[in-house]
């Protein structure tokens, strides 16, 4: 039972980094149409940004965290403007746009790759690494802060989407971007402020995971197929469908790794995905009727 | 009709009699063997975007996964060919490039567009799993190593480019007569609208599997090709990177014509080796490259052409009486 709960713990940890890039890809899905391969790269920046804030700089955490989101906002401002927008501005069909964000995704890898070099970097977590003990059970800083911090930004994101205007013109530009436009909402600075705060989630959830698995430059594809995997196995019409999917599939791939075999978990991971795909093509919470 | 027209036809047979000629007599220049194993290699390239083209390029069904059916080719040649020798080696590997195509079609295929790209994406990366994890089957990351090539007895080495060229000649004829076919009006009526295509009596479903098929079975024997001419496969060969490569190539060159592969493939096995300056950084320029070509000439190279040259052709054509 104890081992059961221990098993949980870590699933809902590595499942809260998945749901946090499930969120932010179906955030740019929603307002897009668009499919962003390129998603990944952002957590690989983001970790990248905490190995350099952290490891090299050695700044405090209220310094670099807010750094850290404020150069994904950038990144994922210049990514729409130098990848997406000039493709959407030309009229190429989606499936055109869509391997555009994978040159981009390839791009930003390899040149990550020669500035950072090929090899994983380690930092130590900014939280201390005295495992913190709940009766029977334990839990790691690092842990705690990853689910803490993904339940604060979904529940952020929840109220800046539902309770602000700048956020319900990013929804009203999803559902219909020629009836927002009519409206007076200038879809081309929405798109723009998308893919920023999108970006910006995805390079948090990067720099929070840098701790716990080693950043390279090529972890970005892996990542974003994880949030993919994430935001088909809950559902791409709603980002906390996304994040639900992400914890379903990192509890799964723990308890799996836990009880029968580590070797097979991201074959098994895939398969769950082909299962939802086809048998609930709209996610395991979104509306398949 | 016949006489008007024969100068237009015999035209195309000597260009392609003269291109046969050239690449038979290559081995018997004074050159290394670097040039010839360059010369493979873009073979071996051609055939596999030839494979994706029929699927992607003529048909409309995206894949990011193509790598998962070179692997299969590589590793079920790499583990038939010492016993079987060369030719049934290949031929495994074709069924089973095919057989696996099937199989993961059935379901896969149902997927439209980005579904389809994200869940060939991922059979493409569990393949790569599969590949490292199976120890007791593919050795891991340690890999398997293959034999030399041996035909009748005759161990091969530098006449093996015989064998990969003739394959993709076989590839190549295979391909373009096909999409001329009744079937390949079929793919293209798909990939315009697959709801037309339905409407016109086209069986959708066995028409997509079957070219998934075929696509596969040509990847494998590309995988198979280069596993001999590699004399060894590894995880490691099989990367996104594999998967992303014939889907430049067939993009560069221009998708849904039957020469756009072959040049595709050409530009982008050669390039590497006239950059050596950029050896490491190739799949950086991949990426440029696929970025520049999907904004400016998303038709490609041979698109571009035929495109240019039958709007310069317009006046002439139009003002004869066509019948």
């Amino acid at each position: 039972m104890s081992d059961f709960v221990q098993l949980l713990i870590a699933g809902a940890t590595t499942g809260s980094i998945y749901g946090l890039i499930g969120l932010t890809f179906t955030l740019i899905y929603n307002a897009t149409k668009l499919p962003n391969f390129g998603q990944g790269e952002f957590v690989m920046l983001g970790a990248m940004f905490a190995v350099l804030f952290f490891g090299t700089l050695a700044l405090p955490g209220y310094v670099a965290f807010p750094l850290i989101i404020l150069c994904g906002a950038i990144v994922g401002a210049l990514y729409q403007q130098i990848f997406v927008a000039p493709m959407q501005r030309s009229g190429a069909p989606l499936i055109n746009q869509v391997m555009a964000t994978i040159a981009a995704a390839i791009i930003i890898s390899n040149l990550a790759a020669i500035v950072a070099g090929v090899r994983q970097l380690g930092i130590p977590s900014q939280f201390g690494n005295d495992a913190l003990r709940l009766g029977e059970f334990s839990i790691l800083p690092q842990s705690l802060a990853v689910i803490v911090v993904t339940a604060v930004v979904a529940i952020a994101l929840w109220l800046f989407l539902t309770r602000t205007t700048i956020g319900m013109t990013i929804l009203a530009t999803g559902y219909n971007p020629i009836a927002a436009q009519l409206v007076g909402i200038r879809v081309s600075s929405v798109m723009i402020m998308t893919f920023g705060l999108s970006a910006a989630i995805a390079t948090l959830a990067g720099a929070l995971i840098a701790p716990i698995i080693a950043a390279s430059p090529y972890m970005g594809i892996n990542m974003a197929v994880k949030g993919f995997i994430a935001s088909i196995v809950g559902g791409m019409s709603n980002p906390s469908f996304a994040l639900l999917g992400g914890l379903v599939v990192g509890v799964c791939e723990t308890l799996i790794s836990g009880y029968v075999s580590s070797s097979l978990n991201e074959v098994i991971t895939l398969g769950l995905m082909m299962t939802v795909l086809l048998a609930r093509p709209n996610g395991l919470f979104g509306d398949n009727r | 009709m016949s006489a008007a027209a024969s100068p237009r036809r015999t035209r195309p047979f000597l260009v392609w009699t003269l291109i046969g000629l050239a690449l038979l007599g290559v081995p018997f220049l004074k050159i290394g063997n670097y040039p010839i194993e360059v010369m493979n290699s873009a073979a071996i390239s051609i055939i596999f975007a030839i494979s994706l083209n029929l699927v992607y390029g003529y048909c409309g069904q995206i894949s990011f996964g193509h790598a998962g059916f070179y692997a299969i080719g590589g590793y079920a040649f790499a583990l038939v060919q010492p016993y079987t020798g060369l030719i049934p080696g290949l031929l495994v590997a074709i069924l089973f490039g095919a057989l696996i195509a099937g199989l993961i079609g059935l379901p896969l295929l149902r997927l439209r567009g980005h579904y389809l790209a994200l869940g060939t994406l991922a059979f493409g990366i569990a393949i790569q799993v599969l590949a490292l994890q199976w120890v007791d089957l593919t050795g891991g990351p340690w890999g398997i190593s293959v034999d030399p090539a041996r035909l009748f007895g005759i161990r091969l080495s530098r006449n093996y480019y015989y064998v990969v060229w003739f394959a993709t000649a076989i590839a190549f004829v295979l391909s373009v007569n096909l999409v001329r076919s009744r079937y390949g009006r079929a793919l293209q009526i798909i990939r315009e609208d697959e709801a037309v295509a339905q409407a016109l009596g086209v069986n959708t479903v066995l028409t997509k599997l079957a070219i998934f098929a075929l696509s596969g079975a040509l990847a494998a024997l590309a995988g198979a090709l280069y596993a001999q001419q590699n004399l060894f496969v590894t995880p490691a060969l099989f990367g996104l990177g594999l998967s992303i490569s014939p889907v430049v190539m067939v993009v560069l060159g221009g998708s849904g014509t039957p020469l756009g592969p072959v040049v595709g493939a050409i530009i982008l096995t050669l390039l590497p080796e006239a950059l050596h300056r950029f050896q490491e950084y190739h799949v950086l320029v991949y990426g440029f490259i696929l970025l520049i070509v999907l904004r400016f000439m998303p038709q490609g190279i041979v698109g571009l052409i035929s495109s240019a040259s039958s709007s310069w052709r317009k006046e002439p054509v139009n003002a004869a009486p066509s019948r």
